[in-house]
């Protein structure tokens, strides 16, 4: 939000958290995983998908379900911070492909992406990776066959926040695939 | 203005400072980072990878198990003969090289954490500045074997020794300084007045780490207490947006700097958001040199009024 252009890394404008939007929903991806004997266990400790941390993985999986209002989202702040230097007296449409060519390479591989295809190439990794962690004692969770992902929301708009019962959705299962909805 | 700017960077110091700045810093990241093992990233399915402008420009591959376990061991060796100023050019170089490989590569995946940038950025002011001097293993080798090629036998003042810290000092200033004003530019002081905060706190607490919370009730608390979440966002952006003041003026660096560290350590406790790294770098602003000279005389002023 300071600098004009997208964050280039390990430079940044520090913008997290900065952007005031006082919302009383929240959400969270939340992994569970199916024992032999088809008891569900959440997934939540930093240690079961290690190198991969619950953020980054939580990130992942919304990129993967929300390719193109990632996309979006990059145009529009890309689109605004060219009103913001429409002083400059160079070639805007250059500058716009440029900065877009450079600077946002999510831009190029969202016309082919098929989310249950990386759903099911990032579940069997996890899967993989849970038990090479449960082997080198990372974590001591019980062994899984399969994994599901649920979407758990809370509303606390009328409701005192710690009272809530979140809504949980299931949006994808390793065994089944993406749900419909989604 | 530019003798203000000489006597900012150039001032004579002694090198005992940067010394016992650099052993603390990289002691801190490499206790971090010591049981990291990067050789799990070659796993991880392309259908993560978003990466970072250099590592996309550049076309940097992320390399096979055994040579990111290589290049692991490489890092937290050149940490620990950087912390300990042992070969302090090569090692500090190397930290800085093969640490921007392996985290801007870690970084690739899925989401870019900021926590790091900040680290980077202090390895690479270290790596061209003569932190090996003083409180090191070069300079004790130095003294004794003439021929050893790093560090300094001879204690001298130097504006050598004073450049480093300050500039370290200016990126951390600037750092807090742009997240405050990426803050303030949300219209009529929004991120204060809006409540915002407090739907922060309660979403994080109800979002966060459920199997292990740092202290589950604290964020529920606090945003059940609208009042005192606005008070505290007004305080992070005075904080933040003032941090450049510190630089300055020696009064408001005792109030801003210990505000901004204990700000981070709000973070970590209440929303989970921790930034070790950016504490770690927090070593620089304190005068070890001077603290070293004046314990011996308190000491002394001690043990005399005690006998």
């Amino acid at each position: 939000m300071v600098s004009p252009f997208p964050d280039i890394w390990p430079f940044s404008n520090y913008s997290m958290f900065s952007k005031a939007n006082p919302v009383t929903v929240a959400s969270n991806f939340e992994f569970y995983g199916l024992t032999s004997d088809g008891k569900e266990v959440l997934l939540d400790s930093k240690e079961v998908f290690f190198p991969l941390d619950c953020i980054r993985l939580k990130k992942g999986v919304t990129r993967i379900l929300n390719q193109e209002s990632f996309v979006n989202k990059q145009e529009e702040n890309l689109e605004s911070t060219l009103k913001r230097l429409r002083f400059l007296p160079v070639d805007h449409n250059s500058l716009k492909e440029s900065v877009r060519h450079l600077l946002l390479p999510y831009k190029k591989n969202n016309a082919t992406q098929d989310k249950e295809k990386e759903l099911h190439i990032l579940f069997d990794y996890l899967l993989s990776q849970y038990e090479h962690n449960r082997e080198v004692k990372l974590h001591d969770g019980p062994s899984i066959v399969s994994m599901n992902l649920y979407l758990t929301r809370w509303d606390w708009t009328d409701t005192p926040p710690r009272q809530v019962v979140p809504e949980i959705k299931l949006v994808y299962s390793s065994e089944y695939g993406l749900s419909e909805d989604e | 203005m530019s003798s203000a700017f000489f006597s900012f960077f150039f001032r004579d110091a002694s090198c005992e400072n940067l010394g016992i700045c650099r052993f603390l810093f990289y002691g801190i990241i490499l206790c971090l980072y010591l049981e990291a093992d990067f050789s799990q990233w070659a796993k991880v399915p392309d259908v993560l990878w978003h990466p970072i402008f250099i590592f996309d420009f550049f076309r940097i591959p992320v390399l096979s198990a055994d040579t990111l376990r290589f290049l692991g061991i490489l890092w937290l060796t050149s940490l620990l003969f950087s912390a300990a100023g042992f070969l302090t050019r090569p090692s500090t170089l190397c930290s800085f090289i093969v640490g921007c490989y392996l985290l801007g590569m870690q970084n690739s995946f899925a989401k870019t954490h900021h926590t790091e940038s900040l680290m980077l950025v202090v390895f690479c002011v270290l790596c061209f500045s003569r932190c090996g001097d003083g409180f090191s293993l070069d300079a004790m080798l130095k003294s004794r074997y003439k021929w050893w090629p790093c560090g300094s036998g001879v204690k001298r003042l130097s504006p050598e020794y004073h450049w480093p810290v300050r500039l370290i000092w200016v990126m951390i200033a600037l750092v807090f300084c742009t997240a405050g004003i990426s803050k303030l530019r949300n219209p009529d002081f929004e991120w204060i007045t809006s409540e915002y905060m407090a739907t922060l706190f309660v979403n994080k607490g109800l979002t966060g780490d459920r199997v292990d919370p740092l202290i589950g009730w604290l964020p529920f608390w606090l945003g059940s207490k609208v009042w005192l979440s606005s008070i505290l966002a007004g305080l992070v952006v005075l904080l933040e947006s003032c941090a450049p003041l510190a630089l300055v003026n020696g009064y408001l660096r005792a109030v801003i700097i210990p505000g901004l560290f204990f700000m981070l350590l709000g973070f970590w406790a209440i929303i989970g958001a921790p930034f070790p790294q950016w504490l770690a770098a927090f070593v620089f602003w304190v005068p070890w040199g001077e603290l070293a000279v004046r314990r011996p005389a308190f000491f002394r002023n001690t043990r005399s009024a005690m006998f």
